[in-house]
């Protein structure tokens, strides 16, 4: 076993934040803390091993930046450590190092000579640049006149000159071309074959699949998954393209709104025994519009049992038996205000609404019709317009109940202290599956993608010659009515590259009919696309389903609401069958005849 | 006991030369990018660097050696003319003085560098040193060449101006840490450096000889740091003997003092440079 390229134990980050700059002196010379601290990294361990090329994704703000940062101490951090065994090059930021004024070739000398290299090598690695960069007579002439791809080649060409140990590159290529974006990422691999370790970030997930093989998806200052970069992208895809959809569809943004707010997320009463309480605005129908720091959570449960709910990110055990929902709720960040540790919490799309704590009775009350529970928290806010209030979670009626009144309160000068006390009912084992079933059925869609399916030869098959024929089925449940509803399928090469896309209320002669959409749609459906002309080259494929109410491009996409959308729910395999080199036909700009079958209910 | 230990001192000192002479290359590059960078596009470009001490040492001598008619000089004490006077004094000083306004803020002016590149930032403040070297020795040569042509010969004691220039640097270099890193922190200092460079001048006897200050002012002169650069400096270049030794005692010690203190300073405060800018 080899020992690990990069080692990160327990490494957190956090950066001071002053209000003013006066405050950062009078700190220095009182002694006395003037700052706040937003923990940008909170606890993070892992490591790289030889050889390996990893993808760091997450929305933005994630922490990505301050990580690679902290890799190559550009900062320190706050505490934790970070073993580095190699030498690291990194480009961390376009043309950070090129001066605007001097031509390509005293730039590419002078960055040179700053990432360390022998003055000796320095011809022989220029020629290698201009080689590589292909800026041909640009390279004479001063970098502010190359255009912003032009300066991303320089950059990346003189990174990489010197054959590092360890790249780190951060999200700029996206903005070369897609020729030269290719030959980075054969060179990036290259050098990662001969050094030893490859670190990539990148909004753009089919890049991060393309390149690397291990993915590290970074949320709110912690990993969320790290893992195998096909499982680790897929979930991110699915998780980020739904959050984008909802936001992005007028359809959906209103109705998404009010379900997220009321709605109980599934999963909410799996663990037995659990209780769930939440923060959230006092008007009931309105999401955070302030951002609030919150501390120093106290339940008091039946008048005889205190509990601390811890602010950092933990899980329940039976020492532990409370806990913050960091990753299901809008929580966001430790930070530290006015000299206290605390959490933020503000809106935050495609979470449950409000600050989730859980906590764990005990079973002994268990037994017990209900329970009396005390909670306080302290609070603090930017501008002070928002009240927030406790709701709890009613497992009987499956929804939140305002827990009784809340009490406001000053407490010293920055923070108020909010607390209700309140009965809870406590439910039954079977009033428990009720609910689930409940919750199930209304986290259920409208309409449903249950299965895609390839048929060929009316045999369901996974890997098709080239040249045959073949189906795409798929299976389609409206769990109520609708009134009208679409399938879109669409087919990305394994590489990311688009390849196909059809709406079943498209006809062969690529025209948009919404009159072939799906109406009224009650139980299920089968959409089958025809491949009766096969023009797929060899390779694997995904499949993307989505299903949305009604497909017309020019007077409802994308306010059309979706219904469903999977992302890589199936795959296709062509094989090679002709030995001749085919001509690879890239995009197909054709569609394929829909065939709908209505089975309907039952 | 560790921190009086002097072998301890003489390493971090070693520290830092040997990662100038690493370094060497890249730190002259810098510095030559520094002066094409600043004067690119324009048409007389790099001769505004000593274009500008030029200018600015001509108007002094006309107004003090021409308009106000000073006249000293050609008695034993007083050797050479008020002209030789007046610049032994104040071309260290204008070369100083470039140091300490650049120096403060050049961590921010680099703060891209700092933050997003692998480097070794030491080199940074150094760069700027060099610079005001160049200045330094230019001026030094018209000045010689002035006393050549008035006094047709040169007094011996030119010969040491070298360590002279040497022990400059070093305090250069050590203001330039310094100023630097607490500058990022304590982003006004790069104000009171301009406002203390432009009445320094004044405070320090480069126009006058310290015996025509009134007795109860000329403790200002003592306990200014830059009096004594003055002062060596014009034991040389303008009496042609070392006129106190306890003067180049006490300049030597600020100098080494300076380097050794600057760089400390520096390597502490380095590591949070990322957090603030």
């Amino acid at each position: 076993m080899t020992e690990p390229v990069i080692e990160i134990k327990n490494l957190s980050k956090a950066y001071q934040i002053y209000s003013k700059p006066s405050d950062m002196i009078i700190e220095m010379i009182t002694g006395r803390t003037r700052h706040d601290l937003y923990w940008a990294l909170k606890d993070i361990s892992f490591s790289i091993k030889e050889k390996q090329r990893i993808g760091i994704i997450g929305p933005n703000g994630s922490g990505k930046s301050t990580l690679l940062k902290l890799i190559t101490e550009n900062l320190t951090p706050t505490s934790g450590t970070i073993t580095v065994n190699g030498k690291i090059s990194a480009m961390l930021a376009l043309a950070s190092s090129l001066n605007p004024e001097e031509d390509g070739i005293s730039n590419i000398r002078f960055n040179l000579l700053m990432n360390g290299c022998n003055p000796k090598i320095i011809p022989s690695l220029t020629e290698d640049i201009i080689e590589f960069t292909e800026l041909g007579p640009f390279i004479y002439s001063p970098v502010k006149t190359y255009s912003t791809g032009m300066n991303a080649r320089l950059s990346f060409g003189i990174t990489t000159a010197m054959k590092p140990e360890i790249l780190v590159v951060d999200e700029i290529l996206s903005v070369g071309d897609g020729y030269f974006m290719g030959k980075a990422m054969n060179r990036m691999i290259k050098l990662c074959d001969t050094g030893k370790a490859l670190i990539f970030v990148s909004h753009s997930v089919s890049d991060v699949r393309k390149l690397c093989d291990t993915a590290l998806w970074l949320e709110n200052g912690s990993v969320r998954k790290l893992g195998p970069v096909e499982k680790i992208c897929g979930e991110y895809e699915e998780d980020y393209t739904k959050k984008r959809d909802a936001s992005e569809r007028i359809g959906n943004r209103e109705k998404q709104k009010n379900i997220r707010i009321g709605s109980v997320a599934p999963g909410s009463f799996d663990s037995p025994g659990l209780q769930r309480l939440r923060i959230v605005p006092e008007d009931s129908e309105k999401e955070f519009s302030d951002i609030h720091y919150i501390r120093n959570i106290q339940l008091d449960l039946d008048d005889n049992e205190q509990i601390k709910v811890p602010m950092e990110f933990c899980t329940l055990s039976v020492e532990q038996p409370s806990c913050l929902d960091v990753l299901g709720s809008e929580w966001g960040r430790f930070y530290n205000r006015h000299g206290a540790d605390c959490r933020l919490l503000f809106a935050n799309t495609g979470k449950s609404h409000g600050g989730h704590l859980l906590f764990h009775p005990g079973e002994k009350r268990l037994e017990n019709k209900e329970i009396k529970v005390s909670c306080s928290f302290l609070a603090s806010s930017h501008s002070d317009t928002e009240k927030l209030v406790i709701e709890y979670l009613d497992c009987t009626t499956v929804s939140w109940q305002r827990a009784g009144e809340c009490i406001s309160e000053r407490h010293g000068t920055h923070w108020e202290r909010v607390s209700a006390s309140f009965a809870m009912p406590l439910a039954t084992a079977e009033q428990i599956e009720l609910a689930k079933e409940v919750i199930a059925m209304r986290a259920k869609p409208d309409v449903e993608i249950i299965d895609v399916a390839i048929y060929s030869d009316d045999e369901q098959a996974v890997v098709v010659k080239e040249r045959q024929p073949f189906d795409i089925r798929v299976t389609i449940r409206a769990n109520r009515l609708v009134e009208r509803a679409d399938v879109t399928i669409c087919l990305y090469k394994s590489d990311g590259t688009y390849v196909f896309w059809q709406s079943s209320g498209m006809n062969p002669d690529n025209i948009y009919d919404t009159s072939q959409n799906i109406f009224n749609l009650e139980g299920t459906a089968e959409i089958t696309f025809r491949f009766e002309q096969n023009l797929l080259n060899e390779g694997k494929y995904e499949i993307h389903v989505a299903c949305a109410n009604g497909f017309d491009i020019t007077y409802n996409n994308p306010q059309s609401e979706q219904y469903d959308i999977k992302i890589g729910f199936g795959s296709l395999v062509i094989l090679k069958e002709f030995s001749e080199q085919n001509m690879d036909f890239g995009q197909l700009n054709m569609r394929v005849p829909v065939d709908v079958y209505i089975i309907g209910k039952g | 006991m560790s921190r009086l230990n002097p072998i301890k001192h003489f390493l971090a000192f070693r520290e830092l030369v040997g990662l100038l002479t690493r370094h060497r290359q890249l730190t002259f590059e810098m510095a030559k990018r520094e002066i094409t960078e600043r004067y690119s596009g324009q048409v007389f470009g790099a001769f505004w660097t000593i274009g500008h001490p030029l200018c600015l040492m001509g108007v002094y001598v006309f107004i003090f050696a021409v308009v106000f008619k000073i006249k000293i000089g050609g008695t034993l004490e007083l050797p050479l003319d008020y002209t030789t006077y007046l610049l032994s004094g104040l071309i260290p000083w204008m070369c100083f003085q470039e140091t300490l306004s650049k120096g403060a803020g050049v961590i921010i002016a680099n703060a891209n560098l700092v933050k997003q590149v692998i480097f070794p930032i030491e080199i940074l403040p150094v760069k700027g040193v060099i610079v005001s070297l160049l200045n330094l020795l230019i001026s030094l040569l018209i000045l010689i060449i002035y006393v050549l042509a008035t006094n047709h010969s040169l007094p011996a004691m030119y010969l040491m101006v070298p360590i002279l220039v040497l022990l400059q640097t070093l305090g250069m270099i050590g203001a330039s840490y310094i100023l630097s890193s607490v500058g990022v922190y304590f982003r006004d200092l790069k104000d009171f450096i301009q406002v203390f460079c432009m009445i320094g001048m004044y405070i320090m006897p480069i126009f006058y000889l310290p015996s025509q200050v009134p007795a109860i002012f000329r403790f200002v002169l003592y306990i200014n740091p830059f009096s004594y650069l003055v002062w060596c400096y014009q034991d040389i270049l303008y009496f042609g003997r070392i006129q106190h030794w306890w003067v180049w005692a006490v300049f030597a010690i600020l100098c080494l003092g300076a380097f050794y203190v600057g760089y400390r300073v520096f390597r502490k405060l380095k590591t949070m440079f990322g957090n603030v800018l």
